[in-house]
């Protein structure tokens, strides 16, 4: 077999194996690329820097084990700048199944317990199931909705809540998620009680929120991994996000140069495959 | 009996749809109180509903081990994993407990990312062997992609600062433009089947026409 | 210990999932096997705490009619049963009409009414031009698709160029995405000691593929 045969063939095993490079390379060695903060992305921290004692800020949390290396690190940021802000109270609500894991795991990793009063400066409701219904039970009436919180404490013991009834309570909702769910606060929040709505998305939910977002309908977006090393930067709290862009740039070279190669390849054969 | 149970779902549809529309425009305090139970209950049943694929892969690979398939050991681990998990979730009573969170970062956690990121790969072999510029549809797409991954990867600006200007020009356009239209279609489309899933003439998520 | 445990068990099951890019083998059949059984333990988990506190806490607190909600939740298992599927209709139906009309009313305001308000825009700039432009196309492509028409002429197609496009966009920010994921599952692979399973791990396969190629031989 000659090594053009034996490209020919094995030409996918080479392929993965030169992704591997490109990402586990400058993820051992990093080159130290400078990150470009997207407007979407400073637009949420300009709105959360204006936040003023007592304003109630919702992180909604659909954040999953298959999107966490893309979600997780905005949530965290995000989660961090809030408390920076003295008086904001924080409302954690989970719509998927696996967020009161990765909301659990950000509070105990920003040491939130110690630092805030729970109860007072921020709760956790859970998960709550149903959808676009629990977004909306949550919007009318969560007293109506909920009994107890995500530790089992009653709703009506936490004097957080005394104030807060639903969504015309609400002073900014932000939620992480890779799916349609996004859309369930902007139906039920946004359109109904007009609250301002951001997202924390994967880099796939992007382009359909972009639209939300020129339309004026949403504030902010923090797009997947880039998003999150520029939210990072911003909050002057570098983590794990802001390691893995140069990764990113290389990995992306790859894919453009195996798009033009195959095209080169294709047009030079005479079209054939 | 079945026909009154089949006649009983559509009035339920046509009641429901009716009541929570009207709540929408009318403020009345005896519409609101209904109309928030009836949200209420559909979260208890969407609680409920949370069960049924468990219910259906049970079924499933049990009838699998059974049956003795060449499948049958891997039946055993998942019903045996899934047994672990709850047992272990009721046990200590929170998802957020140590124990549980200790075995869902060593299972689900690496599971899932792997199982997800490997389309990356796929991607990566695909865009050299299948993603051709064929036409010139073909060619718009591949020519905006790769101007928006200049503008995805930070290494665009480092190159040259036109890549990710022309990137964000690209982005813009195809915000304004097709992403909207995409979205006033979704709006469109789901306002059209939910109106025929609420009048009956779409059968199929109830079940099947009769 | 437990530390040690975790970081090699789950340096090893992300390698087991990723032997698919070999080839379809055991190893990732497992992997795959116990992803399914965990996450649908935990929904189960979830699931049984969420009918606890939503429905069976209020109950016992007096509001007796949350009963009705159990019954119809407890009725959607029966879909499974041919003699009573239909009862299961009656849950599905009031769960469908919830959620058919709650995003019904958020969609047209949201998706409609506010997409089309923002594609009106001011036609003092080319770009607002194009934009605005732009959308008409892309809506009259939907409607007309490939059918050729006298009243609309080549709009459509300029409208399918600029879906092209908006391809282009979805496909750039896919990959995107899922490197992410991967650089989040390389961060777990490539620290001491789990980047040590990787040569244990290609041995293996380059084992399978010498045998393999011995036995076909």
């Amino acid at each position: 077999m000659t090594v053009t045969e034996m490209l020919g063939r094995n030409y996918k095993q080479i392929i993965y194996l030169a992704l591997f490079a490109s990402l586990a390379i400058p993820m051992i060695n990093p080159i130290g690329l400078p990150i470009p903060i997207d407007k979407t992305t400073a637009d949420i921290y300009n709105k959360i820097e204006t936040l003023q004692p007592g304003d109630v800020v919702v992180l909604g949390s659909n954040i999953g084990a298959a999107i966490y290396a893309e979600v997780y690190p905005q949530y965290v940021a995000i989660m961090e700048h809030v408390l920076r802000k003295d008086g904001v109270k924080l409302l954690l609500v989970d719509h998927g199944t696996e967020g009161p894991i990765f909301t659990e795991r950000a509070l105990q990793e920003l040491n939130v317990y110690n630092r805030k009063t729970y109860g007072v400066d921020f709760v956790h409701l859970g998960f709550i199931a149903g959808g676009e219904a629990a977004i909306a039970g949550l919007c009318r009436d969560l007293h109506a909705l909920l009994q107890v919180d995500y530790k089992g404490n009653s709703i009506s013991s936490l004097p957080m809540l005394d104030d807060i009834n639903g969504a015309q309570d609400f002073t900014i909702v932000i939620d992480f998620t890779a799916s349609a769910d996004s859309q369930f606060w902007l139906n039920q929040a946004y359109a109904t009680y007009g609250t301002a709505i951001a997202f924390g998305l994967t880099a796939v939910k992007v382009p359909d929120a972009y639209a939300y977002y020129t339309a004026g309908q949403i504030f902010g977006i923090v797009e997947s991994l880039k998003g999150a090393a520029g939210y990072e930067i911003l909050i002057n709290r570098p983590g794990i996000a802001a390691k893995g862009m140069d990764a990113q740039s290389i990995a992306h070279l790859l894919y453009i140069a195996l798009v033009l190669l195959g095209n080169l390849a294709y047009y030079m054969g005479g079209r054939k495959e | 009996m079945s026909q009154v149970f089949k006649k009983t779902a559509s009035a339920v549809l046509i009641i429901v749809a009716v009541v929570l529309t009207f709540d929408y425009f009318i403020k009345d305090t005896t519409l609101r109180t209904v109309a928030t139970d009836m949200n209420n209950w559909a979260v208890v049943i969407g609680a409920f509903a949370l069960g049924l694929g468990a219910y259906s892969l049970v079924m499933r690979h049990t009838r699998a081990i059974y049956q003795r398939r060449a499948t049958w050991p891997y039946s055993v681990l998942l019903l045996g994993t899934m047994v672990v998990f709850i047992g272990l979730g009721l046990f200590t009573g929170s998802v957020s407990s140590s124990e549980y969170n200790w075995i869902y970062s060593l299972i689900v956690q690496p599971l899932s990312s792997a199982l997800y990121g490997m389309n990356a790969f796929f991607i990566a072999s695909a865009s050299y062997r299948a993603f051709r510029a064929k036409s010139i549809e073909s060619g718009l797409l591949l020519v905006a992609a790769i101007f928006l991954m200049f503008l995805n990867a930070p290494i665009g600006g480092v190159i040259h600062p036109l890549l990710p200007q022309i990137g964000k020009i690209i982005w813009d356009l195809s915000g304004a433009t097709g992403m909207r239209a995409i979205l006033i279609g979704i709006g469109i489309g789901t306002l059209a089947i939910g109106l025929r899933i609420i009048i009956g003439q779409e059968k199929t998520p109830l079940g099947g026409a009769d | 210990m437990t530390d040690l445990i975790m970081a090699l068990g789950s340096t090893a099951l992300i390698l087991m999932i990723y032997t698919i890019l070999y080839r379809e083998n055991p190893a990732f059949r497992i992997g795959e096997h116990l992803m399914v059984g965990a996450t649908v333990g935990h929904a189960v988990v979830l699931a049984i705490f969420q009918i606890r506190d939503l429905a069976f806490l209020k109950v016992q607190q007096g509001q007796i009619l949350y009963v009705v909600p159990i019954l119809l939740g407890v009725a959607l298992y029966l879909q499974f049963y041919r003699a009573y599927k239909h009862i299961a209709r009656v849950a599905i139906a009031f769960m469908l009409s919830v959620g058919i009309t709650l995003s019904a009313r958020g969609l047209i305001s949201v998706n409609v009414i506010g997409q089309i308000k923002g594609a009106i825009v001011p036609l003092n700039s080319v770009q607002n031009i194009v934009y605005t432009v732009g959308v008409v196309c892309v809506l009259l492509y939907f409607v007309y698709e490939e059918r050729v028409s006298k009243a609309v002429g080549p709009v459509p197609k300029v409208g399918r160029w600029l879906l092209m496009v908006t391809m282009g966009a979805y496909f750039a920010n896919s990959i995107m995405g899922r490197l992410s994921i991967v650089i989040g599952t390389l961060n777990t692979v490539l620290p001491a000691p789990n980047v040590y399973l990787i040569p244990v791990a290609l041995l293996i396969l380059v084992a399978d593929a010498w045998t393999r190629s011995k036995k076909n031989q």
